[in-house]
């Protein structure tokens, strides 16, 4: 028993996942093109927009972490999307103590908002949808579950540079009130070419899941540049209803 | 045969059409190319009082194109200034830092129970 919770420890001290945070900052902005996939040719849909900031309560400082998509104004009168999705951290651990999701997709809506308690290992959920009733519920979670925004922030936090090829680490994220394994697999580093950014050598990193709500027919592939900042220069999903990828054009305060 | 390149000439210059009307960019070119290329074939079969049909196909599948790269040149990739969505993205905010003032008082409460 000891043998194996040692590997473990080893095995997440090895990927630093746990490790202090270093690598995202207050006054980030990342912006991407949202493109789907439609009759084989990717076709731009939306904006994406991940932005950082700090955020003051009366006790402490946290990081809000943003993540905006908004559909471009050629689909608003077909389509219309809005969404917002939110996660408040701890500054040094990434940790959420807040998820906030407020979608409005084609007349679609739906609110979400995680409480996290690490201490107790709970989340208190509350959904609500169009009809505006809310439905709270407490969802027991493991200490390293975390919300779909602060996992992605904690993967750029990660030491990927002592990883080898085919290195897998299991997460667990909490998503529409349950939670979800995921494991992510190291690739490999890749070099690749973005219409603004030019050539860049990323770090490939793979998301597997058997979850079915998650995962389409594709690959879900990250593509983080292999620097410090370790920013996602492009994100390649692959859902259920169908496939598509989130290009990096500008980005801002790193 | 004229029949078949006409009739398949006219549903692609339909279904571009409504790319056309649709924001989906160079996707239109797929079936505004067939309409050229069956358009063009039946105008090549046709006897001379009846080119006037795909003439008129070939013509009109050529205007779609060009209309079609307008497009494409002329509307630019660019979000609308929601002030609807900034109020609920400002709202959300001021909400979640009292939320999150209280997330603090209940875990203090917590450690010191």
């Amino acid at each position: 028993m000891k043998l194996i919770l040692s590997t473990l420890l080893f095995f997440c001290y090895s990927y630093g996942f746990s490790q202090e945070n270093t690598t995202v900052k207050s006054g980030e902005k990342l912006v991407y093109a949202a493109s789907y996939n439609i009759s084989g040719l990717l076709t731009q849909l939306a904006q994406v927009t991940m932005e950082v900031q700090e955020v003051k309560t009366s006790k402490s400082t946290m990081l809000h972490l943003k993540c905006t998509a908004a559909t471009f104004e050629k689909w608003d009168s077909f389509f219309k999307i809005r969404d917002l999705y939110e996660a408040y951290v701890n500054p040094k651990t990434l940790k959420p103590v807040l998820y906030k999701r407020d979608v409005y997709e084609g007349g679609y809506i739906k609110k979400e908002k995680y409480i996290f308690n690490y201490t107790k290992r709970t989340v208190k959920s509350s959904v609500s949808k169009k009809n505006g009733i809310v439905k709270e519920t407490i969802v027991p979670i493991d200490y390293n579950t975390n919300d779909v925004i602060s996992t992605l922030y904690q993967l750029r936090n990660m030491d990927i540079s002592k990883a080898k090829p085919g290195d897998k680490l299991s997460l667990k994220v909490i998503f529409d009130n349950t939670e979800k394994n995921v494991a992510v697999k190291y690739v490999g580093k890749e070099d690749i070419v973005l219409k603004d950014l030019g050539k860049t050598t990323c770090y490939k990193i793979q998301l597997l899941t058997q979850e079915a709500k998650l995962q389409g027919k594709g690959e879900n592939i990250i593509y983080l540049t292999a620097d410090a900042k370790k920013l996602p220069a492009l994100i390649k999903f692959s859902i259920p209803v169908g496939s598509g990828q989130l290009t990096l054009i500008s980005s801002k305060g790193i | 045969m004229r029949s078949i390149f006409i009739t398949v000439a006219c549903l692609a210059t339909i279904l571009a059409i409504v790319f056309l009307i649709l924001p989906l960019g160079s996707l239109l070119m797929i079936p505004a190319i067939a309409a050229l290329l069956f358009g063009y074939l039946a105008y090549r079969i046709s006897d001379e009082p009846k080119k006037k049909f795909p003439k008129f196909i070939l013509m009109v599948t050529a205007l779609i194109c060009l209309a079609g790269i307008t497009k494409l040149f002329v509307i630019k990739d660019k979000v609308e200034n929601d002030a609807n969505f900034e109020n609920r993205i400002e709202t959300s905010k001021e909400d979640a830092i009292k939320e999150l003032d209280d997330i603090e008082n209940e875990l203090e409460e917590d450690l010191d129970f």
